[in-house]
């Protein structure tokens, strides 16, 4: 008998992958004919079996018929890869034809791998295999690999028949605290609207995500002046004294300084036309807040928490009862800028002063907190916090006597409420607020402090280890200096990451710059005309890990403790749990995934068998 | 091309010595070809050896910068790949001195690092969850020993096509010459050749298999999710499994079963390479990083 050719087996078994896309859409349209096609299949077969049973054992066990069917089979799993799987039929229709689409759904298209076609084609290389494998009979050492290898096909098919027939998919949502004994079945990763339940329960109880470690890093972007888009970024690591080099800006960036809560500090120092300052901390439990005193309006005091106190701080200690009225009383400073000159007033109510060449200006009135009364359109004060504290000045020309009136704002001084102030000059108002009825502390350079309550001394005591300790907290006088001013220093407040600030040394073409930038206000810096971008961010700001914190509740009582990671599910009673999603905008939310498989070690069992065949067979010529 | 040479300015120095050294060292191997001087030969092998060393050193760099291994992105991976198909070589050197072969496999690591120029990214990019197993190093590593194998059978296969007769010791024409220096003064049937190293190849393919799937059970739930880099090894498998089988019919072994074994892979490299531009891409759990 002449042996069939390789075209024969190609033809013959492709006819039957056509006959199977025709089951296929049978099966898709008419139930009834498809069981009818698969009648005739099987009637077929039966045909050609009793026609000449060794021609159809021959045929089936045929290694070029192998050949065929894994062709086929290639085929069929590179249009899986090509035409997509089970999504909605709105995004099928945004990438095809209405046509298409109908066609795809024809054939199944859109779930290949669990089409009936595709189902049969592996069915029949089980088949063929089977068919080789009984050919090879009975066993021999020498054919160890080659059973295992094919049996192997078997047994992965085998387990994911079981796995598809007997498996169940399934999703809990959960909140901390909640226990759960069942679960939502899933299909592909839809819901279902079908319950499964368990006969023990699992609770939440504790989530967390880790993230990173920060990671700041300087991002450089860089363009072609022909561009319009920056390209890929490159960033530096955020670290005091690397340099680096950026070959594409030709350039040099150095890291100068970072600093994680970034804040300036006023630094008391030495001043030949200084005056008189103290360098103080409030200290109180785990927490202390450094601050300057200087001799001088508006530098002069401290209100202590809760409005417990005012501190003023006087180098030397009033002696008189009307120093010391001086020293504490509240005071409207003025600064006044005009064209010619420029001049600070510690102004007081209802006093006329000098302002410019044509006018002089009176201090009419003092809001602490200036509003408007929506009835009667006049100007009062939202109660005694000097929360909006307003003056009302009002300009009398030298020569003419005529008055305009204006409200100047302590917190706004570009705004004014009233007519414009004459002759170009603009003014400033500092409000320096006083405290009634409560104790007022007046410490002096040699340690002296009077307390005093309504211009009236309570009594006078000395610092003691240079502080006045107020129980909760203290006030500790640091260091006093005659004559003194301060000097701004960029400090880091904490180890927390507060507000990354990066200062940075940019060397292009000879020429340095420095620069400084936050990561707060993520805004570019843009150097060289626009083409190259600096920004300060940080790298690390995806999850680490997600952890749920499970108990198994079985009869009342927990039975198991399991933290739940990805790539660490919980086992019990058949089920694996997965930590599969989570809320961004919930952190007691844990999505977790169920799966029951009884297929799997099955399908193990398989690629164990394939690997060490392959092995034996091929190495060990077995 | 342009990208290529852009890039060439901004990467790692070592990267770039490397390709230089690559570059001789598939010069002198070419030359040797033409040449019985030992020394060349020898000179030529130790170069390639720095320049393994150097590919070596490159990986293990990285890992410490990252603290992870170093196979998240393509830049990463691919510098890795022209490191296996260079191990693959040099162990198969130990005991056939195939010169063509030798040649043929550095132009494959050149192309991998060149390609590795083009993706170039600098940019570390932490592990999701899901890459933080203790599958992922074996995982990895087995597939691309595998591939290391399945290129250098890429380059035997096509140079099948061009010598496809047994060459035999006793020829004495000028061109027979050339062959037996170019592979090595053995009698060498390079169809034989091939076979072995997809046989090599495919038992790593299989023990890949084999760890994606128990990893994937514990990471996922399921131990195969028709993802498309799934779906592609499974193409690459059955190309290569109707290779063993068109093999054992008569006729069908030497020429058209080396095609087979080079269409196996243009798939591996495509499995590799090219599941970004697949319509089901987006599915997919297993795309590289950093374009």
């Amino acid at each position: 008998m002449r042996k069939k050719s390789l075209g024969f087996y190609f033809l013959t078994s492709g006819i039957l992958v056509l006959y199977f896309f025709v089951l296929q859409v049978l099966y898709n349209t008419n139930k009834s004919v498809y069981y009818a096609g698969i009648g005739l299949l099987i009637a077929v077969f039966g045909y050609f079996v009793f026609k000449d049973s060794k021609k159809v054992w021959e045929y089936l066990s045929s290694i070029k018929l192998a050949v065929s069917i894994l062709v086929y089979l290639a085929i069929a799993t590179i249009i899986g890869t090509l035409v997509l799987q089970n999504v909605e039929p709105a995004r099928y229709l945004q990438h095809y034809s209405e046509s298409f689409y109908k066609f795809i759904k024809l054939l199944s298209l859109d779930d290949t791998y669990h089409s009936i076609w595709f189902m049969f084609l592996v069915g029949l290389l089980n088949i063929n295999l089977l068919f080789c494998t009984f050919e090879k009979l009975p066993f021999k050492k020498n054919k160890t690999g080659f059973f295992l290898i094919h049996l192997s096909i078997f047994f992965i098919v085998l387990g994911g028949t079981i796995s598809a027939k007997y498996g169940i998919k399934g999703y809990m949502h959960f909140h901390v605290g909640e226990t759960h004994n069942d679960f939502n079945l899933t299909k592909y990763n839809t819901m279902l609207d079908k319950k499964k339940n368990l006969d023990f329960g699992v609770r939440l109880d504790k989530f967390e995500v880790e993230y990173y470690p920060p990671d700041y890093r300087v991002y450089v972007y860089t363009r072609k002046s022909t561009d319009r888009d920056f390209g890929k970024p490159y960033s530096f690591k955020a670290e005091d004294g690397k340099e680096y080099k950026v070959r594409e800006a030709n350039a040099k960036l150095k890291i100068e300084k970072f600093f994680r809560d970034y804040k300036q500090q006023e630094i008391l120092k030495h001043d030949e036309n200084g005056v008189p300052g103290a360098e103080v901390l409030l200290k109180s439990e785990g927490n202390t807040i450094s601050g300057l005193f200087f001799d001088t309006a508006g530098r002069d005091r401290f209100f202590l928490p809760n409005g417990e106190g005012l501190v003023v701080f006087k180098w030397e200690k009033p002696k008189t009862k009307k120093d010391i009225d001086e020293s504490i009383r509240e005071k409207f400073i003025l600064t006044v800028t005009c064209p010619e000159d420029n001049k600070t007033i510690d102004v007081k109510l209802h006093k006329r002063y000098d302002f410019s060449s044509n006018y002089i200006v009176e201090v009419d009135d003092f809001v602490p907190s200036f509003s408007i009364d929506t009835k009667t359109g006049k100007v009062v004060s939202n109660g005694d916090n000097p929360d909006n504290p307003a003056l009302h000045l009002i300009f009398i020309n030298k020569k003419t006597g005529e008055k305009t009136d204006h409200w100047t704002f302590q917190n706004f001084p570009e705004f004014s409420h009233g007519k414009k102030i004459p002759d170009g000059c603009s003014v400033k108002f500092l409000y320096i607020p006083t405290l009634k009825d409560k104790p007022i502390y007046i410490v002096s350079h040699d340690g002296t402090v009077l307390e005093v309550v309504n211009s009236k001394i309570k009594r006078e005591f000395q610092l003691k280890d240079n502080a006045i300790d107020f129980g909760k907290y203290k006030i500790v006088f640091k260091r006093f200096e005659p004559k003194a001013t301060f000097e701004l220093k960029e400090i880091s407040a904490s180890d927390k990451f507060n507000n990354p600030v990066v200062k940075v040394i940019w060397e292009q073409n000879g020429n340095k710059k420095e620069l400084e930038f936050s990561a707060k206000d993520k805004k570019a810096t843009f150097l060289n005309n626009g083409k190259v971008a600096l920004l300060l961010r940080d790298k690390n700001t995806d999850p680490k890990a997600y952890r749920s914190y499970v108990s198994v509740i079985k009869d009342g009582k927990v039975v198991k403790k399991h933290v739940i990671e990805v790539n660490n599910p919980l086992v019990y009673g058949g089920y694996y749990f997965y930590q599969s999603n989570y809320d961004p905008k919930d952190p007691n939310y844990s999505g977790i995934s169920v799966a029951k498989d009884p297929g799997v070690y099955i399908v193990y069992l398989g690629f164990f068998m394939l690997t060490l065949g392959g092995i034996l067979r091929f190495y060990f010529k077995m | 091309m342009i990208t290529l040479i852009e890039n060439f300015s901004r990467i790692n120095t070592l990267l770039a010595a490397l390709i230089w050294v690559y570059f001789i060292a598939f010069v002198i191997y070419t030359v040797s070809l033409f040449s019985k001087s030992k020394g060349l030969y020898t000179f030529g092998r130790l170069t390639l050896f720095i320049g393994f060393l150097i590919n070596g050193y490159l990986i293990i760099q990285r890992w410490m910068e990252a603290g992870r291994p170093p196979f998240k992105t393509f830049y990463e991976s691919l510098i890795f790949a022209s490191f296996c198909i260079i191990l693959v070589y040099l162990v198969i050197e130990l005991f056939r001195k195939v010169k063509i072969v030798g040649a043929a496999s550095i132009l494959m690591a050149l192309g991998s690092l060149l390609f590795a120029v083009v993706k170039v990214d600098v940019e570390i990019i932490n592990l999701p969850p899901a890459l933080q197993s203790g599958w992922f190093i074996p995982h990895v590593v087995i597939y691309f020993v595998g591939y290391g194998a399945l290129a250098v059978s890429f380059a035997t296969g096509v140079l099948y096509l061009f010598f496809p007769d047994k060459i035999e010791l006793k020829g004495d024409s000028a061109w027979s010459n050339f062959l037996i220096n170019a592979l090595g003064g053995e009698v060498i049937d390079l169809e034989e050749f091939t076979h072995q190293l997809i046989v090599v190849g495919f038992t790593f393919l299989n023990l890949g298999l084999l760890t994606g799937s128990l990893w994937a059970k514990f990471a996922w739930g399921d131990y195969w999710f028709w993802d498309p880099k799934e779906n592609w090894s499974l193409i690459t498998w059955l190309i290569y499994i109707t290779y063993f089988h068109l093999r054992y019919i008569k006729g069908w072994r030497g020429r058209k079963a080396v095609i087979f074994a080079i269409i196996g892979f243009l798939a591996v490299v495509f499995t590799y390479l090219g599941m970004s531009v697949l319509p089901t891409a987006s599915m997919s759990e297993h795309v590289y990083t950093g374009s």
